[in-house]
């Protein structure tokens, strides 16, 4: 469903992906992986327009679509739930929905995908006419992966998921997201907690340094000590001279 | 008591005019955090719109406001299109020269096509130039203008509320990235803001004409009256533009009356406390004033 | 004295310009015979000046002031008033004017520099509008007709010359000192706190730099120039009158001189003022008669154009020719290197 083959990407002079490959299949959940500034982030937002790539091919359903704009790929089914979920802080958490549903793909859809996401998290629910700035940080998370479906994705990527939540928060969030796959979402996803991410991931991809170290499914990364190295950021050479 | 009920509804009528000539300033502002020192020309342009059409065709500018809406709509997007795009992403001292520069250009236009001639229009017949109400005597020109004031400012406020479009309008001005992912052309709506913000000014300036006088620099006059109201009332806020209006029309007019020689001084006063003390004003968001498009 | 002179960051160019800036401002004026250029280069020098005391807090601190006619007209009524009702020296009066101009900065200090960006320049442009006001308003206690004049009786305590050399050895020297102090702050470690404030506040204030005093200090310095620029405008013109010194014209110039040639930089404000006043009269000269304005709108679109093809001004246009050059000449010399 989606395929990236050799991405580059760079932030004006400073270059952070080299060479990217990655793939997910439809009703996948896939996670990427890699300690702090491996270029996670970045990766996310060169698939969703918010980063211009420099190089490299990146397909959605057989359709190039590198270099689009980010709007232009919301119609088309690329959905990105931010870093930090970046909820519209003076509107409700009815009308931060809402606003998911904006494209024209997923307008019609409106009210029926409403009424899901308000099934799959009653809290929003409950909260309906809250201002999304005052939610708790798991809150808003739940939140802004409801206003992603609401957007009725094709691949929906959430960016870095437990960042910032505490404890009870994440394992909250991580049920929502065993929900959605259930359902039959394709997901992908970028973790900075790992054993986390293996538990739901059907497969991963560790980065480092802009670049996939590793991949392979979640039960065969679980156990692999190099995933364990590359996390905390030391290579093979660094552990053998020590 | 009777002078001061009259005062303050004189000044409430002044503000209502204010806040109708502060409203696309705002808008535009808490879209695209652009402060438009031009703005005050746009208003002028407007009056003279106002001016040519009741002097060219008889059509005076309360009947005629759709048709300088549309016209300054087009201009809006023009604006944004031609000029502003290219600034959108530098830094602040850019907007604050473009504007600048669009300011005297503009200013100049004026003074060379229709000299510094004040001009002003009739637009009520003989005796109907003000109403009886209750007692006291209201020019009929600010009443209509009022009135203009008190509709397009709730049908902005309706239209940012309820339709799509002014949502997406809302999400950019709260969260630029975040719009985009939820599908929001940004172009698009910087165009649509930038359209909408200059016909509303376009619109002010003509519903301004009947009770003021036009002339190529009254712009500097009233771009400091619409910053007034803006800090007063909110920056990025339209329900605060009808406050911050109607308060600085009362806080002026009442003025006005103690102290007449200082008057002109009110609204820079105002302003330097206001930034000071409350830069967010008084239905603004907090730290409004140290936002950057991000 | 080699300790002192340490304490500056040193380029090599930089006695090259200021061996260029002396002659220019004491042996230049001798040359120039024309009464018209002659003029010019007295403006020249003196918008030039001021202009440099702007970038101090406008280009270096990157505080962007509009309200700096109120110092320029601080400085031209203080030393004139003091000159006409009272006799002091315009010398004397100079330093008066600039020390009331710091005080007023000093307190104008705390409300605006709270602000931002655009927010600031909006509370100086109303800062300076509003100390015009308040001096028209003031005419209504104290007897003061609308204009002032100062009486062309040449003399050099009067601060009056018969030739106009002298006037632009004076306006030289007024250059040369500001361009010494700015060259002496931007290149001193109260530069690189005043560049760490501009160029992120944030991390500035998380450094531990003292902004506000920092801040302070600039605006004080620039203030205080400014004025003395406008003494010496009040000195060389011969009448000052509310419009012509509290004018936001003048505080629209400074920057934009400032911009042209390359804000924050110290040879940027000269160059802007040596082209945008001279470009200002020619443009006034080729259709100034035709129709009224149409000057000023030329100059308004040419604003436009400038700032948003140049953003770091000439100099700065220049550099990134430069760097291209050298990026492009060490990628080919790079390739030609035997691996």
């Amino acid at each position: 469903m989606l395929e990236i083959t050799n991405l580059h990407a760079a932030y004006g002079d400073a270059k952070v992906l080299y060479g990217i490959y990655l793939k997910v299949e439809p009703g996948e959940v896939v996670a990427i992986v890699g300690s702090n500034g491996a270029g996670k982030t970045t990766l996310l937002r060169s698939i969703c327009g918010v980063v211009r790539p420099t190089e490299g091919s990146i397909r959605l359903n057989g359709e190039e679509v590198a270099g689009k704009r980010t709007h232009e790929l919301v119609d088309k089914g690329l959905i990105m739930v931010p870093e930090g979920r970046r909820l519209f802080p003076r509107m409700s958490v009815r009308r931060n929905l809402e606003i998911g549903a904006y494209s024209n793909r997923a307008r019609p859809h409106l009210a029926e995908r409403l009424d899901y996401v308000y099934r799959l998290f009653p809290i929003l629910k409950e909260r309906s006419e809250q201002l999304g700035g005052t939610l708790s940080g798991g809150q808003q998370q739940m939140c802004a992966i409801a206003r992603g479906l609401v957007a009725t994705p094709e691949v929906l990527m959430i960016d870095e998921v437990s960042l910032g939540l505490a404890p009870v928060m994440i394992s909250r969030v991580y049920d929502a997201i065993k929900a959605i796959r259930d359902l039959g979402v394709t997901l992908l996803m970028v973790e900075q907690n790992v054993n986390q991410a293996l538990s739901v991931a059907d497969r991963a991809y560790v980065i480092q340094h802009g670049r996939v170290a590793l991949s392979g499914t979640g039960k065969e990364l679980q156990g692999n000590e190099e995933v364990r190295r590359i996390y905390l950021g030391l290579n093979s050479t660094e552990e053998e001279l020590s | 008591m009777d002078t001061l009920i009259q005062l303050i509804i004189s000044g409430a009528l002044l503000g209502g005019v204010y806040a109708l000539a502060a409203l696309g300033l705002n808008l535009i502002f808490g879209v695209a955090k652009v402060i438009n020192f031009a703005h005050g020309e746009f208003l002028m342009l407007g009056m003279y719109a106002g001016y040519w059409l009741m002097t060219l065709t008889g059509i005076n500018p309360y009947y005629g406001a759709p048709f300088i809406a549309v016209a300054f709509f087009l201009l809006g997007a023009v604006f944004y299109l031609g000029i502003m795009r290219f600034t959108i992403y530098r830094p602040e001292l850019t907007q604050v020269f473009v504007t600048l520069g669009l300011s005297i250009a503009l200013q100049n236009l004026a003074l060379m096509f229709w000299q510094a001639d004040y001009r002003t229009i009739q637009t009520m017949p003989q005796g109907m130039s003000s109403l009886q109400l209750g007692g006291m005597h209201l020019p009929t020109d600010r009443v209509i203008a009022f009135g203009f004031a008190m509709v397009i400012l709730i049908a902005v406020i309706i239209f940012l509320r309820k339709t799509f479009t002014g949502r997406a309008i809302e999400a950019v001005s709260q969260d630029l990235m975040a719009a985009q992912l939820m599908g929001i052309n940004p172009q698009k709506i910087f165009v649509l803001t930038f359209g909408l913000g200059i016909a509303i000014t376009g619109v002010a300036g003509g519903v301004l004409i009947p009770s003021f006088y036009a002339f190529p620099s009254v712009g500097t006059f009233f771009v400091l009256v619409a910053f007034v109201v803006v800090v007063l009332g909110g920056l990025g806020s339209v329900t605060g533009t009808i406050v911050g209006g109607l308060g600085l029309g009362i806080i002026e007019t009442l003025g006005g009356y103690v102290a007449p020689d200082l008057k002109e001084a009110l609204p820079f006063v105002l302003l330097i406390l206001l930034l000071a003390i409350r830069p967010h004003g008084l239905l603004g968001i907090k730290g409004a004033e140290k936002e950057t498009l991000k | 004295m080699s300790r002192f002179l340490g304490y500056f960051d040193w380029k090599r160019t930089d006695g090259l310009w200021f061996a260029v800036l002396l002659a220019a401002a004491f042996a230049l004026p001798h040359f120039i015979e024309n009464d018209y250029y002659i003029n010019v280069l007295v403006l020249v020098f003196l918008y030039a000046g001021m202009a440099s005391a702007w970038n101090i807090i406008g280009g270096m601190a990157g505080q962007f002031s509009l309200g700096h006619t109120a110092f320029v007209g601080i400085g031209a009524y203080t030393s004139t008033l003091l000159f006409n009702y009272v006799g002091v020296s315009p010398w004397l009066g100079m330093i008066a004017g600039g020390l009331l101009s710091m005080l007023m900065a000093a307190l104008i200090a705390y409300p605006v520099f709270r602000m931002r960006g655009v927010f600031f320049a909006m509370a100086t442009l109303a800062f300076g509008e509003t100390v015009r006001i308040l001096l028209m308003a003031s005419r209504k206690y104290v007897d003061m007709p609308y204009g002032l004049s100062i009486n062309y009786d040449p003399g050099f305590i009067r601060m009056v010359f018969e030739d106009r050399s002298s006037y632009a050895m004076l306006t030289g020297a007024f250059l040369i000192i500001v361009t010494i102090f700015a060259f002496g702050l931007s290149r001193s470690y109260i530069g690189s706190y005043l560049r760490a404030i501009r160029d992120s506040e944030e991390a500035a204030v998380a450094s531990g730099i003292p902004m506000r005093k920092y801040k302070m200090i600039a605006f004080l310095i620039s203030a205080f120039f400014t004025s003395i620029g406008g003494t010496l405008l009040a000195q060389y013109i011969l009448y000052i009158e509310p419009s012509s010194v509290f004018s936001t014209a003048i505080s629209i110039d400074l920057p934009l001189m400032a911009l042209l040639g390359g804000i924050g930089t110290i040879a940027g404000p000269v160059i802007g003022a040596v082209i945008a006043l001279p470009l200002r009269d020619i443009l006034l000269e080729t259709f100034g008669q035709s129709a009224p304005g149409l000057h000023l709108v030329i100059y308004g679109i040419a604003l436009i154009v400038i700032v948003i093809v140049l953003p770091h001004g000439l100099l700065g246009g220049v550099k990134s020719i430069r760097e291209r050059f050298v990026s492009r000449s060490h990628a080919r010399s790079e390739r030609e290197e035997p691996k």
